[in-house]
Parts: C-alpha cells; sequence; structure tokens
C-alpha cells in the first residue's frame, strides 16, 4: 500500500504546494504575512462548488470561477488590510487579516451554511499503471497543480509585471526608484496569490466531494507551514515543502494512526523554525 | 384575613391569566402552557440531525395541541441550540434547570453533549430524555437519564450476526468516528463478531471533522477485508463511499449500524452507497398505524420522507406528553411515570423501559438497492 | 494621568476602590445564573487578557498560542481531580505550574527568534497542543472531553451556583492583577518594557535580555494555567475545542481592542468583549463578523485600544523588526 499512498500524499501535497507559493508570492514581495489566506482558499472552493452543483457548469469553468472569486478577494484584501499599513510593521496587518479571516468565516456561515456542501464526483475511473490503481481524479488534480505552477514561473520569468515583481522582491526602495510602480506590484501579488489559494480550493472540494466555512483554517496552516518549511521566499522550496507534509503525512496515517497525521505538519514546522529559520531552501525570489 | 389574601391571589392570578390570554389571543389558550424543553444541535456540525428533531417535534406538538393539549394545557417547547457540543449542552443544562417552569427535557444528540449534561440534570433532579444516545453507560448513569433508541450492547451484537451468519462474511476490519458512541459502537461489534469466530484485521478511527479519508480508507484496502464496519454518520459515509469509490475499491462489503438509516445518505453518496448494509429501528413503509399517521403527516408537512432521526424525536415528544398527561408537570412525578412505561406504541417499536432506563429494540436488516433502502431477507 | 498609565496604589484608592465595592455588590442586586455566568466569564478572560498582556504588551514578544497554555492548564486540573482526586486549592496552582514549564520549554527553545518568527513557532505549538489532547485519548479522553470534574470548593463547601464562583473569580482576578502590578512596576518590569522599546539598547545597558523574555514568558504561561484550571472546576467539562487556535485570537482580539502595555487595557478589552456579544443577542449570528470589525477598526484608527499605550503597535523593537531570512544574510536578526 506504500504506492498508492504516496500517490495520495503527492496529491494533496500539490495543493499544499499552491496554497504555500501564496504565501511566498506575499511575503517575497511585500514581506507580511496574512492569516486571511485559508479563508481565501475556502471562498474560492465555495465558488467553485455553486458554479458546480447551482450553475451546473463543468469542473474546469469551475475552476476559473473559483479563481476568478479568489482574485477579486485578494485584491480587496490588499487594499484595506495591507495598503493602509505599509509601514506598519509586520504585526497591524497580521491582526487585520486575523480580523478578516473571522469576518469571512462568518459570513460563509450565514451565506452557505455550516454544513457540508456535497461538490459532485468528476473522472471516477481508476487506472492501472504497472499493476498499481490509480484514480483519474489523481492525476486531473495533479495536472492543474504543475500547469498552474507552468504558468506562474512563465509569469514571472517572461512578462514586465513578472520581471517589476522580482526586482520589488529584491529591493522594493530601490524598484520605486527606477520607476516601477511598487503598488501595483502588492495589489498583483496578492491577487495572484489569493489566486492559486482559490484554485486549490475548487480542486479540493471536487477531491473530497465537500466544501465547508471552516475548511480554510487547516489548509492555510498546512499551506503556511509548507512555506515556512521551503524558506518563505522560495517558490521551489515551497512546492517542495508542500509535497513532503502531503506525503509525510500519508505515511503518518499508513504506519502511526490517522489522528497524528497534522501533528506532522506542525512539528516540521515548529523544527524548521527552531533549528534553521531560513527554511531548507531559503533564498530571494529572484532565483525561481 | 387569610381569606383576603386567598381572594387577593385569586383576582390576581384571574388578571394575570386574561393579561396572558390578551396577549396570546391567537392561540386562545386560556391554561398556562406546559414548558419542556429541547437541547439540539440545530447549527454545526451535527444541524441536520437536530433540524430533523424539530420538524418531528414541532409537528407532534402541533397535533398535541390541536386536539387540546395536555388536559386544557399547551405544550410550549424551549428549543436550545447545543450544537452537540459538550460545553454548549452543559451550559444549556444550567439554564433549563435554573428555569422553575421547565418539567422536563429532551435531548441531547450525541453521547458526548449528553453524558456532559448529565450531573447537571441529575443534580437538579430533572429528566433528561434523550431520542438518539445509545452509549450503553449513559442512561445507568443517573435515575434521571432515559434513553428511547436502545443502545450498542444491543445493536453490535445484532450487526455482527449480520455481517457473519447472514452474509458470511469473516474477515473485518472496523473504521469508526472517535466519540463516545463510535467507541462503544466498535466495542460491541468487535466482542461479538470474534465470539462469532470472525477475524478482525484492523481498526482505525476518525474524527467528526475529517474531510479526507483516502489515506485511511487506502490503509484499509491493504489488509484485503472482506467486509468494512463503519460506525458513523449519513455525512461522512457519503464522503467516504465516494472516495472509496474513485480509489476503485469495490471488493469489500461496507455494513454500518442504523445512524445510517437517512434518505440522505441516497441523496448525497449517490451510486457509491449501492450495496451498503445497515439496521433500522423505523422504517416508513411499516404499516402500524401510528407509524403510516406520522409517515403521512410528515411528509404532507415537510414534503420529505422522515428519517430515524425525525422518528425517535417524535417517539420522545409523544412518550414525555403521554406520561406530563397522567402525572402533571412534577418534575420528580414525570420521572417515576416514565420509568414505568408499559408498551407505548411508538413508530420505532414498543418502549418498554429496562430497569437501567433504556430500551430494546427490533432492529431489521437493510440493504441499499438500485439507490433504495430495501428490506434484506435472505 | 492618562488611563494607560494607572496602576493601583494606595493613594489612588478613590479610583480603585469604588469599583472593587460595586463589583462586590454586583451578585447582591443581580439574581440571574445566567447574568452571573457571563460575569464569571468576564473574571476569566481578564485573568487570560491580562496575562497575554505581559508577552505580547509589555514585553513585545508576540505569542499567538496563549489558548494552549490555557488548555494546558484546563487539563491539568481537570486529570489531576478526576483521576487523583485532588482537590481544588491545589489543582489549581498546578494549573499554573504545568502551563509555565511548558511555557518555559517553549521559550527556552524559540526566544532567540525575534518578532514574527516567534508568532509563527507559537502558532505551530498552539495546533500541536491542540492536536496531541485530541489523540492522546487515555490521557485526555480526546475529542470526548473530560466530564464529571468535581466543583470548587472553599473550606471544604463545594460551590453550586454562580454566585459562589463570582466571588471566587472576583478575588482570583484581584489577586493576579494585584500580582501583575506588582511585577510591571519592578524592575523586572521596566526590563520588559526596554526590552520592547529597543532591544539592544536594552542589552547594552546591562539587562540580560534572553533571561528576562523567558521570565515574562513564564509568568504569562503561569496565569493563563491558572484560568484553565479555573475554567476545568467551573464548566466541570473540558474538551480540547475550547482551547484552539480561534481562542487565541479571541484572546488577542480583547487585548488590542483593550489596548496593549497598560494594566486598565486588558481589563477593559476582556468586559467589553465577553459583555458585547451577550448584551447584542440580536446579533447572534452576525458575532464573529463583529468582532472582526472591531478589531480591524481598532487597528486602522486606533491602533492602541482603548487604554492601550499610544504607538506601542508600532513600535520598533520585538514588535515589528523587520526580518526577512535570506541565504546571503544567514540567521534572521
Amino acid at each position: 500500500m506504500l504506492v498508492p499512498q504516496l500517490i495520495n500524499g503527492l496529491t494533496q501535497g500539490s495543493l499544499y504546494a499552491l496554497v504555500a507559493i501564496g504565501f511566498v508570492l506575499i511575503f517575497g514581495t511585500m514581506n507580511l504575512v496574512t492569516f486571511a489566506h485559508g479563508e481565501v482558499y475556502m471562498m474560492g472552493a465555495f465558488a467553485g462548488a455553486l458554479a458546480m452543483t447551482v450553475w451546473h457548469l463543468p469542473w474546469f469553468v469551475a475552476l476559473a470561477m473559483g479563481m476568478a472569486a479568489a482574485w477579486v478577494l485578494g485584491f480587496l484584501i490588499e487594499k484595506i488590510a495591507f495598503r493602509p499599513l505599509r509601514t506598519a510593521g509586520h504585526m497591524p496587518p497580521l491582526l487585520i487579516t486575523i480580523g478578516l479571516s473571522i469576518i469571512l468565516k462568518d459570513l460563509a456561515v450565514i451565506l452557505f451554511g455550516a454544513e457540508n456542501r456535497p461538490v459532485p464526483s468528476i473522472y471516477e475511473q481508476t487506472i492501472r499503471v504497472a499493476g498499481i490503481q490509480i484514480s483519474v481524479l489523481q492525476i486531473v488534480i495533479l495536472g492543474v497543480a504543475a500547469g498552474l505552477v507552468v504558468l506562474l514561473r512563465l509569469l514571472i520569468q517572461g512578462t514586465k509585471i513578472g520581471r517589476a515583481m522580482r526586482a520589488t522582491a529584491q529591493d522594493h526602495e530601490a524598484a520605486y526608484a527606477m520607476g516601477v510602480n511598487v503598488h501595483r506590484v502588492f495589489s498583483i501579488a496578492f491577487a495572484l496569490a489569493s489566486c492559486l489559494g482559490g484554485a486549490a480550493g475548487v480542486m479540493i472540494g471536487i477531491y473530497y466531494n465537500a466544501v465547508y466555512p471552516v475548511m480554510g483554517a487547516a489548509a492555510g496552516l498546512k499551506g503556511f507551514a509548507a512555506c515556512i518549511f521551503g524558506g518563505l521566499t522560495s517558490i521551489p522550496g515551497a512546492i517542495l515543502g508542500g509535497i513532503i507534509i502531503g506525503v509525510v503525512e500519508n505515511l503518518t496515517v499508513q504506519f502511526l494512526a490517522s489522528g497524528y497525521r497534522d501533528v506532522v505538519a506542525f512539528l516540521v514546522m515548529v523544527i524548521v523554525l527552531v533549528l534553521r529559520p531560513q527554511g531548507l531552501l531559503g533564498r530571494k525570489l529572484r532565483t525561481v | 384575613m387569610k381569606e383576603g389574601i386567598m381572594k387577593r391571589r385569586t383576582l390576581m392570578r384571574l388578571l394575570t391569566v386574561l393579561g396572558l390570554a390578551f396577549l396570546a389571543a391567537p392561540s386562545a389558550w386560556s391554561a398556562e402552557p406546559i414548558h419542556i424543553a429541547v437541547s439540539a444541535p440545530l447549527t454545526g456540525n451535527f444541524a441536520e440531525y437536530g433540524q430533523n428533531w424539530q420538524k418531528a417535534i414541532n409537528m407532534a406538538v402541533e397535533w398535541i395541541n390541536a386536539a387540546g393539549g395536555i388536559n386544557g394545557r399547551p405544550i410550549e417547547i424551549l428549543y436550545g441550540d447545543s450544537k452537540s457540543d459538550p460545553k454548549d449542552s452543559a451550559a444549556l443544562a444550567q439554564k433549563f434547570t435554573s428555569d422553575s417552569r421547565i418539567a422536563a427535557e429532551i435531548g441531547d444528540f450525541s453521547s458526548t453533549a449528553s453524558m456532559a449534561a448529565q450531573p447537571i440534570y441529575d443534580r437538579a433532579g430533572m429528566v433528561q430524555l434523550s431520542p438518539t444516545t445509545s452509549h450503553p453507560m449513559w442512561a445507568p448513569g443517573s435515575p434521571w437519564s432515559f434513553g428511547i433508541v436502545g443502545t450498542q450492547a444491543g445493536e453490535g451484537p445484532f450487526m455482527a450476526r449480520y455481517a457473519i451468519e447472514k452474509l458470511g462474511k469473516k474477515k473485518i476490519a472496523v473504521l469508526h468516528i472517535n466519540n463516545d458512541w463510535g467507541i462503544a459502537s466498535k466495542d460491541y461489534f468487535i466482542h461479538a463478531a470474534k465470539e462469532m469466530g470472525a477475524q478482525i484485521l484492523g481498526v482505525e478511527s476518525y474524527f467528526e471533522t475529517d474531510k479526507d479519508f483516502t489515506a485511511v480508507l487506502t490503509k484499509l484496502r491493504g489488509l484485503k477485508p472482506e467486509l468494512i464496519y463503519v460506525p458513523s454518520f449519513y455525512n461522512e459515509m457519503a464522503l467516504m463511499s465516494k472516495q472509496r469509490e474513485k480509489l476503485g475499491w469495490t471488493d469489500a462489503v461496507v455494513m454500518g449500524p442504523g445512524s445510517l438509516y437517512s434518505p440522505k445518505l441516497l441523496e448525497l453518496g449517490g451510486s457509491s452507497v449501492n450495496g451498503l448494509y445497515t439496521s433500522a429501528v423505523f422504517f416508513p413503509n411499516d404499516p402500524r398505524p401510528e407509524v403510516q399517521k406520522f409517515v403521512k403527516g410528515f411528509e404532507g408537512k415537510y414534503k420529505a420522507t422522515p428519517n430515524m432521526f425525525a422518528a425517535v424525536a417524535y417517539d420522545a415528544i409523544n412518550l414525555m406528553a403521554e406520561t406530563i398527561r397522567k402525572v402533571g408537570a412534577d418534575r420528580k412525578a414525570i420521572r417515576d411515570e416514565l420509568a414505568k412505561t408499559k408498551n407505548f406504541p411508538g413508530v420505532t417499536g414498543k418502549i418498554n423501559f429496562t430497569e437501567r432506563r433504556d430500551v430494546i429494540k427490533d432492529y431489521r436488516h437493510l440493504v441499499v438497492k438500485n439507490g433504495q433502502f430495501t428490506l434484506f431477507d435472505k | 494621568m492618562p488611563l494607560y498609565e494607572f496602576v493601583p496604589r494606595r493613594s489612588n484608592w478613590h479610583a480603585w476602590l469604588p469599583v472593587l465595592l460595586g463589583l462586590l455588590l454586583f451578585p447582591l442586586l443581580v439574581q440571574s445564573e445566567y447574568l452571573l455566568n457571563i460575569a464569571v466569564y468576564a473574571g476569566i478572560y481578564v485573568i487570560l487578557t491580562s496575562s497575554l498582556n505581559i508577552t505580547n504588551g509589555y514585553t513585545g514578544l508576540f505569542s499567538f498560542g496563549h489558548a494552549a497554555f490555557y488548555g494546558i492548564g484546563a487539563y491539568t486540573a481537570a486529570i489531576l481531580a478526576t483521576r487523583s482526586g485532588i482537590p481544588f486549592w491545589l489543582t489549581l496552582p498546578l494549573a499554573g505550574i504545568v502551563a509555565s514549564a511548558f511555557g518555559a520549554a517553549i521559550a527556552l527553545l524559540t526566544l532567540r527568534l525575534g518578532g514574527i518568527f516567534l508568532a509563527l513557532v507559537t502558532i505551530g505549538f498552539q495546533e500541536i497542543a491542540y492536536l496531541v489532547i485530541l489523540n492522546w485519548v487515555s490521557l485526555t479522553r480526546g475529542p470526548m472531553g473530560i466530564p464529571g470534574i468535581p466543583p470548587a470548593t472553599i473550606w471544604g463547601v463545594a460551590l453550586s451556583g454562580n454566585r459562589g464562583y463570582y466571588f471566587l473569580i472576583l478575588a482570583l482576578d484581584t489577586l493576579v492583577l494585584f500580582l501583575i502590578s506588582r511585577i510591571v512596576t519592578s524592575r523586572v518590569g521596566r526590563a520588559f518594557v526596554a526590552i520592547r522599546e529597543d532591544e539592544l539598547a536594552a542589552q547594552s545597558a546591562g539587562i540580560a535580555t534572553f533571561p528576562t523574555k523567558v521570565l515574562s514568558f513564564v509568568v504569562a504561561t503561569f496565569f493563563a494555567g491558572i484560568a484553565g484550571g479555573f475554567f476545568a472546576h467551573h464548566a466541570r467539562f473540558v474538551s480540547a475545542d475550547s482551547f484552539r487556535l480561534d481562542e487565541t485570537f479571541a484572546i488577542l482580539t480583547m487585548l488590542i481592542v483593550g489596548g496593549m502595555g497598560s494594566l486598565p487595557g486588558p481589563v477593559i478589552g476582556a468586559v467589553f468583549l465577553v459583555v458585547l456579544p451577550e448584551a447584542s443577542r440580536f446579533l447572534a449570528e452576525y458575532r464573529g463578523v463583529v468582532y472582526g470589525l472591531i478589531l480591524i477598526g481598532v487597528i486602522l484608527f486606533r491602533p492602541e485600544g482603548i487604554a492601550g499605550v499610544p504607538g506601542i503597535i508600532r513600535t520598533r523593537g520585538a514588535l515589528s523588526r523587520a526580518e526577512k531570512p535570506s541565504a546571503e544574510e544567514g540567521q534572521p536578526a
């Protein structure tokens, strides 16, 4: 059962990685931490689930809608919580995002109810590769995650805004002096981060067939742990961190007990922070 | 002098009653209502179950009040939302027991929530009649506690016989919800199954809030069981079944206790719950007149077939009303009369309390076929 | 004198004595168990918020794990009382001692990290503590919680109603606030503030910053544990979900809204935010939204809260030092 568990872990880990990349984009460019990322992920998941259950749209349209909703939400959060407190240090924006996360969670309960909202199944088939049964949906999820990472890389490496982001990440005062519209970069980085979170939310909803208002808390914290694991500012580090946490979690269920799966993620986070605060691959964003 | 006070009191009471009647004009009741408290999960993870109770209880109360109430007094239900959280159910117990209007309490939903509130009802001397609590240690825990759904001590061995003798499956794995009910349910099943010669390959648990079962299902699959016994609720069972289907694990039979018996399971689980075995103390096609009256009424009012949770709540409120009709709204008298209950015709079967104040139920064998619960008769 | 500088002394008895007398008379005027219950809860949160203020307010160490220490205290009292039959007057200090032992361990491990990293480690610890409580069924009964905790006793008499608990928590609050006021006005307290304002300067002024920071953590977590012990004997039931990250956030919100770095701030914040949701029942389902909006409003428009030290949230000390790890820079500042 080792190989199937590795595949389960890889699937989950790839979605944690998407959440973790969001934290890297935000910390990398703005040097700030958000606590509302999990709730953005949850809202994206609800947007996707509604698209599939109420309007009966195909899953990829739902994915796009979830990403768009998260984009808008991220854009707004940056405006409310981060823009007015640009020079206030870490804590005030962090505390504001705590407030936002409480509000978003409660709004979701008011709008959608506290219970599970079922999400229809897609790709229920399995295929056999080298004697191992693999779920088609798991392959689709891995494909979506990989595709989004490739797109992000193209954006960061190949476009003008990507260049501006990299410059801002290195030194935003220098970038500002060189004529980069730093505020616009912050805004886009935040929205982009949220958008990836929303994508992860939609896919997890499809994977587990359920979305619910408190789903963001655990995902946000685990994405965050993955981001710390990889060193806060490294996209490859975040991807690696996400996948390692996903795999270790599933192996914990296999060899220990299912209740302890989440302990592992946080234990890893604390140990990394204490022993090697710069993470495994802690480097600046420019080395992406 | 004494007479004077009496007169004044009577006058005051008359005025109060008139005032109340005036205020509550539409209901046209002249007598003070009898208050019964209900502690139930109306929001939170178990909200659907609590709302099922609410529907059934409201309908029953409507019927009782329409027929003249209890000796001329209407019933009024005071709901408290416990979220089935032990913290909240204990707080509600404080509130209910200190409210002198309340005659008795119905609830809570989970064994854990009921047991957390138990010492408070016990101390205050108020009946706590739970429609669903089935932990074998619950009702014996206080002379004021009553359970009407039957206990796992009865259902566990019944399910084990179903699995081993009826279906002939002897290699069994267990996946249970990690709470008082789930643990009791698992223990009684495993104990009986082992006595019948079955082999328990593995036992795993999950938390009420879990949504991802892929890892634990993958682990159980590696043990190659013929049957998995899953003490759980229909929400998680629906998710579990869908995820099991996606993992391509189709060569094991799934079975769980009567908590799974709900039309909602079919709705949420779709094709993935076909071939699932369970049991029921309540079956809507039961021809008994009290069952048909309940089912027809519920369908007419709510456009949905009642599930087991609605049925036990309906029995709980009717039993309570019947008891109060006999002895009045005195907390102690209600307890003593309730303990003497003989052959109360509930929709979930006849109710006779044992000396432990729980009930021995008749279970039926069910299986899901083509998206419908059907009686298993082989 | 501004409110945030207020410290109860013999000389300003006319300010605090009437409040104390009013609080003593309160349960004689109010008969409702429900209102007394709210008052008892407010009392518990006064301890929690005031103790969090020691690290987060006075010393400028941002801890996000307060609910974990609160929970450790509650479980310590619950387990000792139900399994070993240890009486209330012993479980209460033991709850504080066990919580502060964990506090010391966390502090020794992590206080070399500054600002935001400390916040992150304490969040990790918060989640781990919750999950361990949930999983260690043989000790904690896991998701089922521990029922049947005996009530608090005073001279052998078990408290039955909330009136007794009210007087007990009032006495406890008075004691805790008195101790905290003595600490923060002592040399140690001034060292806390010096570290918050500028750690390097504090160091060069001869303050042993590391032991001082550990001490601040130990004191804060000790009182959190005491609050937990009281909670266990009052609620008479503990379960893991009372001590999650949400709870830390709630305590933190009370502290921010009341104001950090002052004695009255956390007391005002705790009472205000416990009473407000109860007083505005019509807001029932919007409760979280109201909490969140108040928090955001305070940060944006009055960062020092109702009675905090002005500018505290933006001080240049450990609170907001901008550190950014990178391979070139090696260790964070």
